[in-house]
This record gives structure tokens, sequence and C-alpha cells, in this order.
């Protein structure tokens, strides 16, 4: 446990050098013209990543890179995140993962006032009278703004007859 | 020159762009007075609703909300301790102490005339540097446009306050991100995969909706809670006092607009730096400088002045090279080129009344914004109550379907989720944004620049080191990549003297 608590700061410098490295090997496929570029980014990203590694490393080496190119990394304040503040995070960012579903697969017009109302209630513990208001607001003000000034057709979700 | 300042001037007045750039003031107002929402936010969610419009209109309203949120958030800031933008931080220092010692009015007054002030010195700046602008531009070939596009990441990047490797990690992921879709030189589809939504690259606005305004909704929700604490008690009066405060005080305004102009200018400074280095100056010279902190009306006036003048000067670099001076002004390129306004020396050349109508409308949106801040203080300071439980889903809702409406494409959805939660991780994981808003601006124009001087040159890279003008771009650029560490090491030994010093 405690040899992936260290390992974590590294995570993202780690994924961002193996993106890097995916797109040197899919640039290498292209003619010589249109990988010219890509080939620059990508050893120009692999490089950076792996000075981002180091710098994370507590060696005399990283403390160095960091006090030379990122001396802001030194002097974090505030509390680290908790294990709880990471769970937290996480459900909202599911939250909003959920809604993007509902938007392509039960459309805007359920999608909407599902979304808003579960917010405000379940999420923000509001009242229910608080949470109808909301959803009514947001979902006619949406109607109004796309479909009645900017004439669009809201879409339907993919359940109801809407395509990619 | 004096033609295009006209009609520019007469491309505003019409009903319609009169009308929007009301609505974008209203906006701005409260956008800037709502804290984590912001301009940026407020002009990312805007860019869908202008698809239809004129370019004129579109930039009357982008105008609109630029130049009324710094308005809103000193509002917040003085009323409430909570400052609506970043930059208004700084005016939190002074104009709260005075609001507890009940001259929130004064502080309002005079933070409303050196608002106008500095909004005017900013456009006079604009005025006078984008003709010279213009002529310099001219002067520029391939080598120099690939050369200044890396110099502008580069000068973010140091400019990052500290994170300048970092910001070169954001900048080289936007170019990756960039370089996605069909190859504008060689006519290659790269990196899709094949996804056919894919093959137009990502769209810039889908992205810029999710890293500012889903971002930062994420971040709010995990905050949760009422933004501000209520500030009923607070009495405002002496408003008409505190405009006339400015004027005694003219050398503070004219000092925070001279700040705000030259900062402003500098890609990657921004209104935070632009308000807290007018702050410290004025500090620095007054006589009282013990007075600070604890309510000195010269502690508001003097940020205040700094972050309208930057507004205007940020637009040089924006419109002449493409690059953005903050992530304000990333978005609102956004905007420019949803609307087929390719910033950069062609535009200052054909569309000249678009730029001097857009300057005025800044302006005048800074002046008005600032006079109907005076008359609404109470009601704005009101719209932070709003508990962010109601305004996320709100503002999510109107993100993701706005996302959708650019163009009835279900991926811009997708698009917009998935920059979105890459925004909330890189604000948690301290990478700044704005380089990656920077790259995916400019990738274009870096890798069509970079292909014909390899073109030109029969692809030996003395292209350059042998013209004059890339030449000076890459001192310029080694200056800025070199310049940030040498600072950083530098200001730790004067530090370091300062501490042992007897």
């Amino acid at each position: 446990m405690s040899r992936i608590t260290s390992l974590k700061p590294y995570l993202v410098p780690a994924v961002l050098w193996l993106l890097a490295v995916g797109f040197l090997v899919v640039a290498e496929q292209y003619d010589r013209q249109s990988r010219a570029m890509p080939l620059l980014i990508g050893r120009a990203m692999v490089l950076l990543a792996t000075l981002d590694i180091l710098s994370r490393s507590p060696t005399k080496l990283g403390h160095a890179l960091l006090k030379w190119l990122n001396p802001s990394a030194l002097t974090m304040e505030g509390p680290a995140d908790t294990d709880r503040d990471q769970w937290k995070a996480l459900g909202y960012i599911l939250g909003v993962v959920a809604f993007v579903c509902g938007l392509i697969w039960l459309g805007m017009f359920v999608a909407v006032p599902v979304f808003v109302f579960v917010s405000v209630t379940a999420i923000g513990r509001r009242s229910l009278s608080q949470a109808v208001i909301a959803t009514v607001a947001v979902s006619v003000f949406v109607w109004i703004l796309f479909s009645l000034v900017l004439g669009l057709s809201l879409f339907p979700g993919l359940l109801f007859g809407g395509y990619l | 020159m004096l033609n295009a300042w006209l009609s520019g001037f007469e491309s505003l007045l019409h009903f319609q762009e009169i009308l929007f750039l009301a609505i974008g003031m209203g906006v701005g107002l409260i956008a800037g007075a709502v804290p984590g929402f912001g301009p940026t936010t407020a002009l990312a969610l805007l860019i869908p609703l202008t698809y239809g419009m004129q370019p004129i209109t579109a930039l009357a309203l982008s105008a609109g909300v630029m130049g009324g949120a710094p308005m809103g958030g000193s509002i917040a800031a003085i009323l409430l301790n909570a400052p609506g933008a970043a930059p208004n931080a700084a005016t939190c220092l002074d104009g709260y102490p005075l609001a507890q010692q009940g001259k929130a009015g004064l502080a309002i007054g005079a933070a409303a005339s050196a608002n106008s002030i500095g909004g005017i010195i900013g456009t006079i700046s604009v005025l006078l540097v984008l003709p010279i602008a213009t002529q310099l531009v001219l002067l520029f070939g391939p080598s120099e446009f690939f050369l200044l596009g890396i110099l502008g990441l580069a000068v973010v990047a140091s400019a990052s306050r500290g994170k300048m490797l970092r910001s070169l990690v954001a900048g080289t992921f936007g170019l990756m991100i960039a370089s996605v879709g069909y190859d504008q030189v060689t006519g290659v589809v790269r990196f899709t995969f094949g996804n056919a939504y894919l093959w137009d690259g990502i769209h810039l606005v889908p992205a810029l909706i999710g890293l500012f305004a889903v971002a930062e909704m994420i971040n709010l929700w995990i905050q949760g809670g009422a933004i501000a604490k209520d500030a009923s008690n607070v009495k405002i009066t002496r408003m008409w006092a505190g405009l006339l405060e400015t004027f005694r005080h003219w050398p503070t305004v004219l000092r925070g607009s001279f700040i705000g102009t030259i900062v402003g200018a500098v890609p990657g400074a921004g209104g935070v730096v632009a308000a807290f280095v007018s702050y410290s100056m004025t500090v620095q010279v007054s006589k009282n400088p013990e007075t600070f902190g604890k309510g000195n009306i010269q502690g508001v006036i003097a940020p205040e002045a700094a972050i309208n003048a930057k507004d205007g000067s940020a637009l040089i670099p924006t419109l002449a090279f493409g690059i953005p001076g903050s992530a304000e002004m990333a978005v609102f390129l956004g905007i420019l080129v949803l609307h087929g306004l390719q910033p950069g020396p062609l535009m200052l050349i054909q569309h000249q009344t678009e730029i001097y109508g857009l300057v005025w409308a800044l302006t005048a949106a800074c002046i008005l914004a600032s006079c109907i801040g005076l008359f609404l203080a109470r009601p704005l300071s009101r719209v932070t109550l709003l508990p962010s439980t109601i305004l996320v889903p709100s503002v999510l809702t109107i993100a993701f379907v706005g996302s959708w409406a650019l163009n009835q494409t279900i991926g811009n959805v997708v698009v917009t989720f998935a920059f979105g939660v890459i925004g909330y991780l890189m604000n948690r994981l301290d990478y700044p944004r704005l380089p990656i808003v920077i790259a995916l601006v400019l990738g274009d124009m870096i890798e069509r620049s970079f292909f014909q001087s390899m073109m030109i040159s029969n692809w030996s890279w003395d292209i350059f080191v042998t013209r004059p003008a890339s030449l000076i771009l890459l001192i310029l650029l080694l200056l800025s990549l070199v310049g940030a560490p040498l600072r950083s090491a530098f200001g730790k030994g004067v530090a370091h003297l300062r501490r042992t010093a007897p």
C-alpha cells in the first residue's frame, strides 16, 4: 500500500510519457512531411515528461530540477487531498459522466430535467420545492434559448431516434 | 487610420450591437461578481450563442462581458471579501477593510472611476500600438511565425510564476492534441483512429467550454455551500465622494493604468500580476505604507485601474499575433475563430472595422458598466449568495447543450466533458491551463509555418538563424527559456542575502 502511495506523484508524468511514446509510434507510420511536426512535438513531450518525473524524485537532482524549473511545487500551500476528498471528486465527475450519457442516450428533453432535479435534491440536499423550481426554470430556459431563439431541434437521444 | 477608427465606431451605432453590448455588460457584471464563475467561464458559455450573429455583434457581446466583469468583481471584493475574478483579490486587501469601516460606498465609487479611467488608458494604448503592430507583422515570413508561436508558448510558460516545467508540459500536450485530424499541408488524416468526428481535429470551442466552464463548475460543486456570506448589513453610502477620490489620487490611477497596460501586453502575465504589481508599487511609493491593508483608498484605486487597463492592451498580442495574453483572451480568441476572424497579420489588415469596433465596445463597456455597477451594487452582491448546488447543475446544463448547439454534433458534448475533466485535473495537479489553450489555437499556424519554412530552406534548419527577424525571435525564445530558471535561482540568492544581511 505504501509503495503505491509513494508512486502516486509519478502517475501523471508517467501517463504523459507513455502517451508521448504512443504518439511517436503512431507518427512514425505517416510519410516524411506529415510526421515531421508530430515527431518534434512527441520528442519534446518525452523530454519534458522525463524531466517532470525526475523532478518528483526525492533526490538532489529532483530538488535541483524543481528549484530551477518548477519552484512553485516547493512551496505548495494547503493540506494535501485526503482519500475522502478524492472519492468525493470522483463521485462528482461520475455525476457529470451520467449526465453526458443521459444526453447521448435519453436526449436533452429527459436528461436535462432529471440531471438538475437529482443534482439539487440528492447532491445539493435542497428542498423538493426548490428542486422543482430550479428544474422547471433551467429546462424552460434551455428550451426557449436553443429551440425558440436559435431554432434548433434539441437532440432526442439515441433511444428516441437520434443518431451520432 | 482615422477612417478605420471612425468606421469601427460607426459599426457599433446600431440597435442590435448596442443591445448585445448591454446584454454582455449585464452578464459580465453578474459573472464578475460570482467567485469561481468569472468572465472566462461566461465567455466560454456564450460562444455557442454567438454562432448565428454577425461578427461585430458577437464582438460587442464579448466586449460587454470583458468590460463589465471587473466592476462586478470589485463589488464582490469590497462588500464580501470574495473576489469575483482572481485579479480582484488585490482589491480585497483594502476594499473589504473600508467596507468594515462603513466606507463601502466610497470604495465602490473609487473602484468605478478607477475602472473607467484604466479602461480608457488601455484603449488609447491599443489605438496607438495596433497600427505599429500592423507594420511589424508584415515583415514576418513563415520562419518568424513558427518561432513566434513557439515564443508565445515559452513566454507564457516562463511567466507562469514558478510553473515553467509544467506549463511547457501542458503546452506540448496541447500541441499533441492540435495534431489530431486532417493535416492542412499534406492532406493526411492523423491520429483519428477511424473516428470521423476527429477528421476536423479537436474543435476549439467545445474544448474551451470544457477547460473553463465545466472544470470550474466541477471545482465549485466539490467546494459546495453558498459562495459568499450575506452582506445585507453593509451600508453603501458616499459613492459620489469615492468617484472624486480617484481624481484626487491621480498619480495612483495613472501608475496603475500604465502598469496594467504594460503587463497586459505580455502573454501569460494577466490581470493578477497587473493588479498586484500596481498595488505593491503604490505601497512602495506611499508616504504611509503602514495604512495599506487597513482601508487605504489608494489600495482600491491602484489594482482597479490596472485590471481594466490590461484588458485593452491584452488585445494587442491576441489580435496582432494570435497569442492570447490570458485565459479570458484565449476564450475570446475562440469567438474570433468561430466567426472567421483568424487573428494575426491578415486580420489587422482585412478586418480593421471589426477590430476598432471591438476596441470602442470594450471602452464603452468599461465606462458604462462602472456607472451601472454604482446603482446595482446591492443586488449584484446578492448574486454571490446563490447556492452552488443550484448554480452548478444550471451552468453545466447550458455548457453541454451549448456545446452541442455549435454544429449539433453529439461529439462536441464528449469533447467538452473530456476537456472538463482534463481542466479539473490540471487545476488540482498544478498544471496551468493557459498553455494548452494557446497550443490548441496556434497549433495549425505553428505546423503550417514550420512546413513552409522547411520547404523554402529545402529542409535546412539554417532558415531560423539566417533571417535577422528569425534570429531575434530565436534569441528571445532562448532568453525566455533560460531567463525564468535563472530568475528563480537569482531570486533565491537575493532572498538569502536579505536574510543574512545585518
